[in-house]
């Protein structure tokens, strides 16, 4: 007898030792290894944690690197920067008086709406993440970026070099094993003679060692650098065309594409909604479109969200074959229009049942969306408001040292 | 083909199967109902239940309750089928939303159970290889850890501390986000 759950049967499915019996103040039981693993997968990351400090087996149950990789598919994990405060660029100096906290980033459990964990050695001035693998580039309001490698909590300053409100791109390179960082200055007094801006890159090893900022090919197009109009997926970053400069006749959906191995840009590359549409009357406006498109890293696929605010009927697209330009539609989802109206809402991530959970940067509510039953659930994020902010998924589990 | 159809009826009747638990009392089940346990349908597809299934760990008490829940899933799980696609939602299911609330009340109701039954529960819905029984019931128990200290969990399941304090001093260095 003893203590049941404390020690697992090591023999899977032994049932003879299952036995049930009564005690005065618990219950005495023998859970096979199995079923034990079941009841933790259902736990978040942090509870698991703790957990570890019941008895030695619970540790060795959880610390189990099968184990930790079948939680995080379960509990698919997003990181988002939290502001404190209505802490814009505009109100810096009032902010800095009224409130102490400094931002943080958030690991938010998207299925329980938690934040697992916090780290808090963000610069004061951050205003945009962006994700890979296991590194958070932070981008820093007139100052530069840092990288922050959340297994370790090792934050890296990559020099100045940036300009107002550029954020910096994050890329990891499959074929080499590379983390790239792109910095883009964009000149907009001279867009079009300078071919869409500047831009840089650096190779990060993590080294702490003098970090050298190349110069690389001009895109030749002006992109749109803010969230939502980026995507990195297998090695290359896409993006959508900046709003306000793209010349004119240009598709709303149209994509510029950076491939992070040979640092080669390819332009033109045609959207899922102007590839449907044929003659030129039908054309879309590029100027009265633009907003209704958003790009996504969605389950290492690319993703084109499409929602008109008129119809607040979503619609996304994942790119199938870049070279013949076929997109294929997965998911119409009706949204309220309250959700579309009042800011950016957008996929994070797909669930492995098919559900869609999406994410707004102005409310702390995660929407999950059930294409089966075409029903909403709503997940509270304990936690403030996310100003401004990017919320993107993350692969990894949180169960590592 | 499966025999959820109204016009199947009668082929879904006569397939029924007998579940012996392990004080010999007999369930007759109908099919739809017993293959929610993967454990059953296998066995159905070798062709090795003639003559009964014989349910060695599962009592009679506890086997009327998973019955009780198959009962209930079955007609759920007949409309769920074809719809494993999970990555679209071309093939729209038309749910009755009634009928997923009437399920979930009855979820609610069937965790009304003492502790010894919940794991009772666990382990024949394990045994049985009945994913929703198994995630309703594991739930349960997840939920009554959270938020619980190691030494109430340690108190609540008669679990022996057997970690050295150094170990201790370790598990909380190596994740030390999760103690802040």
């Amino acid at each position: 007898m003893g203590s049941a759950l404390g020690r697992p049967n090591q023999k899977r499915n032994n049932f003879d030792d299952a036995v049930a019996s009564d005690g005065d103040d618990g219950v005495l039981h023998v859970f096979p290894t199995d079923v034990l693993r079941e009841i933790f997968l259902r736990l978040p990351a942090k509870e698991l944690c703790r957990l570890r400090l019941v008895c030695r087996s619970w540790r060795s149950l959880t610390s189990d690197p099968i184990f930790a990789e079948s939680h995080s598919r379960r509990h698919p994990i997003a990181i988002g920067l939290y502001r404190p405060w209505r802490h814009t660029i505009e109100d810096e100096s009032i902010s800095s008086y009224l409130f102490h906290k400094w931002p943080e980033i958030h690991f938010i459990d998207l299925t329980s709406g938690d934040i697992v964990k916090r780290i808090t050695a963000v610069p004061r001035r951050s205003f945009h993440l962006s994700v890979q693998l296991d590194y958070v580039c932070v981008s820093v309001f007139k100052a530069s970026c840092v990288v922050v490698d959340t297994a370790t909590g090792e934050v890296a300053n990559l020099g100045s070099r940036a300009v107002p409100k550029s954020p910096f791109i994050l890329g990891f390179v499959p074929s080499t094993g590379e983390l790239k960082v792109l910095l883009f200055r964009m000149d907009f007094d001279n867009i079009f003679f300078n071919g869409g801006g500047y831009v840089y890159a650096m190779t990060f090893d993590g080294d702490g060692g003098d970090y050298v900022w190349r110069e690389l090919p001009r895109p030749g197009v002006p992109l749109e650098l803010t969230f939502g109009n980026t995507a990195v997926v297998g090695g290359v970053a896409y993006f959508l065309l900046n709003l306000h400069y793209a010349k004119r006749g240009s598709e709303p959906d149209s994509i510029a594409s950076f491939d992070l191995a040979t640092e080669e840009w390819r332009l033109g590359i045609r959207g899922p909604v102007s590839s449907l549409l044929g003659g030129t009357e039908e054309k879309l406006s590029y100027y009265g479109h633009r907003r209704d498109f958003q790009l996504a890293e969605l389950n290492g696929s690319l993703a084109m969200v499409h929602c008109t605010s008129q119809h607040c009927l979503m619609e996304i697209w994942f790119l199938v074959d870049i070279d013949k330009g076929v997109w294929s539609r997965r998911y119409s989802i009706q949204c309220a229009p309250e959700w579309v109206h009042r800011g950016r809402f957008y996929p994070v991530v797909v669930l492995d049942d098919g559900r869609v959970v999406m994410s707004m940067h102005t409310e702390p509510v995660i929407r999950i969306y059930d294409p089966r039953t075409r029903t909403w659930d709503n997940v509270m994020v304990s936690g403030e408001k996310y100003a401004d902010v990017s919320v993107c998924s993350h692969v990894g589990s949180l169960l590592w040292p | 083909m499966a025999s959820a159809g109204s016009g199947d009826e009668k082929a879904a009747a006569a397939a029924m199967i007998t579940l012996i638990s392990s004080d010999n009392e007999k369930f007759e089940v109908t099919e739809a109902t017993a293959t929610l346990s993967q454990t059953i349908r296998h066995m159905i597809e070798d062709g090795c239940t003639d003559g009964g299934v014989p349910l060695p760990n599962v009592t009679s008490k506890i086997l009327a309750r998973v019955i009780e829940y198959c009962k209930k899933h079955a007609t759920a799980a007949a409309g769920e089928e074809g719809s494993s696609s999970s990555f679209s939602d071309a093939a729209f299911l038309e749910v009755d939303r009634a009928f997923l609330e009437e399920l979930e009340e009855f979820d609610d109701a069937f965790l009304e159970v003492d502790r010894a039954t919940l794991f009772d529960l666990i382990l024949a819905a394990n045994y049985l290889d009945i994913k929703g029984l198994l995630n309703l019931t594991c739930q349960k128990v997840a939920d009554s850890v959270k938020g619980k200290t190691p030494e109430q969990i340690r108190e609540m399941y008669n679990i022996v501390n057997d970690l050295t304090p150094e170990e201790e001093a370790e598990i909380r260095r190596e994740t030390q986000w999760a103690f802040e």
